[in-house]
């Protein structure tokens, strides 16, 4: 562990977009230790930083544990099968014009990445494993070294280092109980987040798969509306 | 795995880059922001499509690739929200709030889920503000949200004891004062309360009837009344009005209905029922005798004959207007017998 750097960045990997234990489980009393330990496996690079298993506390269930407990300890209305009318939608000022050319390159290059990850286990190295399977796909992008050398300047520049607070922020609200918009609080280094873990980064793994698989079915189905409206104006 | 060739420290330093939030996997992967537009739009219009699934598919991608735009948090929240998945979408919404805290619609959406997980305090408190600070759309879905509020909070009363079904009727039937029956659910709404008589036709079939000769007629349950009528199917069942031997009348009420499974009604029939009065059955009957012989059975006499039925069509009034515009009338003089039968 480098001497100097906050030890916040290097106790533990938390990533918002790996969130843990989103797949069910049931009210184990074990479930934090075991969190714990399984984060203790998560290593960053075989060679640099391997994470050590210290000075951690069980953590609560989180927002997407407590999706996968059963009912009886679920709140009163946790089992509404209703949804209020209008149903919810995404703001129109969200929304632009859908590029069908930029859905068919992100289809290109989501199908090369998912194939690439598709061997990847939730093992210590899968962080090493994604990465590698990403920069892969960057290099067909045309991510050369220099480019990598700007991205580790902006990593290592301020604009970073406040992306890593954010996310550590992102993560930790949404692991925390419900509070009011006005009451949060910056995250700190005593704040209780539970890290990610290597099953929650296989998982997130696996929905980009998921998310690939669907962006190139509907790419390909646009791309054969397409050929055949062409077939038919010739005749 | 296969790997392209490397620069193991430049490797290394991403990695670390990305364990630590300061880097997303799009950038690593040369997914630029245009494509990730594209995926976001892709995701929209699949949830107006109300592919909800296949959005929470795409937006739940987006969010991986590049965590650090609030609309994707948002998009993937109202996908989850849609999908009842109360605990996750909050998540996402909340994480759309960290990165754009004053985002009305975002608030709105999650005081909604809120008030689904039972936190409904806090659900109160942030609609209340909306309603009373939002912008106008933000403040009328929190205006409903929160005269919702009580039937919300309704639901998670333990239910009431369901009242007795009421047992639908085998068939229908007229009052006793005439008053045309209601049609069964499987036809039109129970609570619809208008209904018209839009045409009346009188038909002619052929009737297939066991015939004792102790009893002066059959009970119209054993007959089968098989007619091409018009706008109800080909074949139909005859039942009596109350299911008992209409004995010493000559005239009948029964009511046509369809046979369930073989013939399905035509489109515009689907809010149709069909009251026939039969008459004359009875002189119908001994007019058809004297000219065929009858064909022994073993429960009797089975005779063919023809009967006149006055069907008459009841229907909602919204339909009545297209069903002036088919041809409805049908004189027994335009019925078409089968080649073979009596005429």
């Amino acid at each position: 562990m480098a001497e100097g750097r906050p030890e916040l960045n290097l106790r533990h990997v938390i990533l918002p977009w790996a969130p843990p234990e989103p797949e069910p489980i049931g009210p184990d009393p074990q479930a934090g230790a075991r969190l714990s330990a399984e984060a203790a496996k998560l290593k960053v690079s075989p060679d640099r930083l391997t994470i050590e298993r210290k000075h951690e506390r069980s953590k609560p269930a989180g927002a997407q544990s407590r999706a996968a407990l059963p009912a009886a300890s679920t709140p009163p209305l946790f089992a509404a099968a209703t949804l209020f009318k209008p149903h919810p939608s995404i703001p129109d000022e969200d929304r632009a014009h859908l590029d069908p050319e930029a859905l068919l390159s992100a289809a290109v290059a989501l199908d090369v990445l998912a194939t690439r990850t598709r061997p990847i286990r939730p093992d210590s190295d899968v962080l090493l494993h994604f990465a590698e399977a990403l920069l892969a796909v960057g290099q067909l992008g045309g991510i050369d070294d220099a480019a990598k050398t700007r991205l580790l300047e902006h990593a290592a520049s301020r604009s970073g280092q406040l992306r890593g607070l954010l996310s550590r922020e992102v993560a930790a609200r949404m692991q925390a109980a419900p509070r009011p918009v006005s009451e949060v609080t910056a995250v700190t280094a005593a704040t209780a987040i539970t890290p990610s873990t290597p099953r929650t980064v296989a998982h997130a793994v696996h929905r980009i798969e998921k998310a690939a698989a669907r962006v190139v079915a509907e790419a390909r189905l646009r791309l054969e509306a397409r050929e055949r409206v062409l077939q038919y104006r010739q005749g | 795995m296969p790997a392209a060739p490397q620069d193991p420290d430049l490797r290394d330093d991403l990695v670390e880059a990305l364990a630590l939030g300061r880097l997303a996997a799009a950038e690593l992967a040369a997914i630029v922001p245009r494509e990730l537009e594209a995926l976001f739009e892709l995701g929209a219009s699949l949830l107006d499509a109300g592919r909800d699934d296949a959005a929470a598919d795409v937006f739940g991608g987006l969010v991986a690739l590049f965590p650090f735009t609030p609309k994707y948090w948002r998009a993937y929240g109202v996908a989850l929200h849609r999908r009842l998945e109360i605990a996750r979408a909050r998540a996402a919404y909340d994480a759309a709030l960290t990165l754009e805290p004053t985002h009305q619609a975002t608030r709105c959406y999650r005081a909604e889920v809120l008030l689904y997980a039972g936190d409904l305090e806090l659900a109160r408190a942030e609609l209340e503000d909306l309603a009373q600070h939002g912008a106008p759309a933000v403040a009328a879905r929190a205006t409903l949200l929160l005269a919702a509020f009580a039937e919300l909070a309704d639901l998670a009363a333990p239910p009431a004891p369901a009242p007795a079904a009421a047992v639908a009727p085998a068939r229908f039937t007229l009052g006793p004062n005439g008053e045309l029956p209601r049609a069964r659910p499987a036809f039109c709404d129970v609570t619809e309360p208008t209904i018209t008589i839009a045409a009346e036709t009188t038909v002619t079939a052929r009737i297939f009837a066991p015939v004792l000769d102790d009893a002066p007629f059959p009970t119209a349950l054993d007959a089968a009344l098989t007619a091409p009528l018009t706008g109800f199917g080909k074949e139909i069942d005859f039942a009596a009005a109350d299911g008992k031997a209409q004995g010493g009348s000559g005239d009948t009420t029964a009511v046509l209905r369809h046979r369930p499974g073989e013939h399905p009604p035509a489109p515009q029939s689907k809010n149709i029922t069909a009251t026939a009065l039969v008459s004359h059955r009875k002189q119908a009957l001994a007019r058809s005798a004297d000219r065929r012989p009858a064909a022994a059975t073993s429960s009797g006499t089975t005779r063919r004959t023809t009967v006149t039925a006055i069907v008459k069509r009841r229907l909602h009034e919204s339909l009545a207007t297209d069903l002036d515009a088919q041809s409805v009338p049908t004189t027994p003089e335009e019925r078409v017998l089968p080649a073979g039968e009596e005429k």
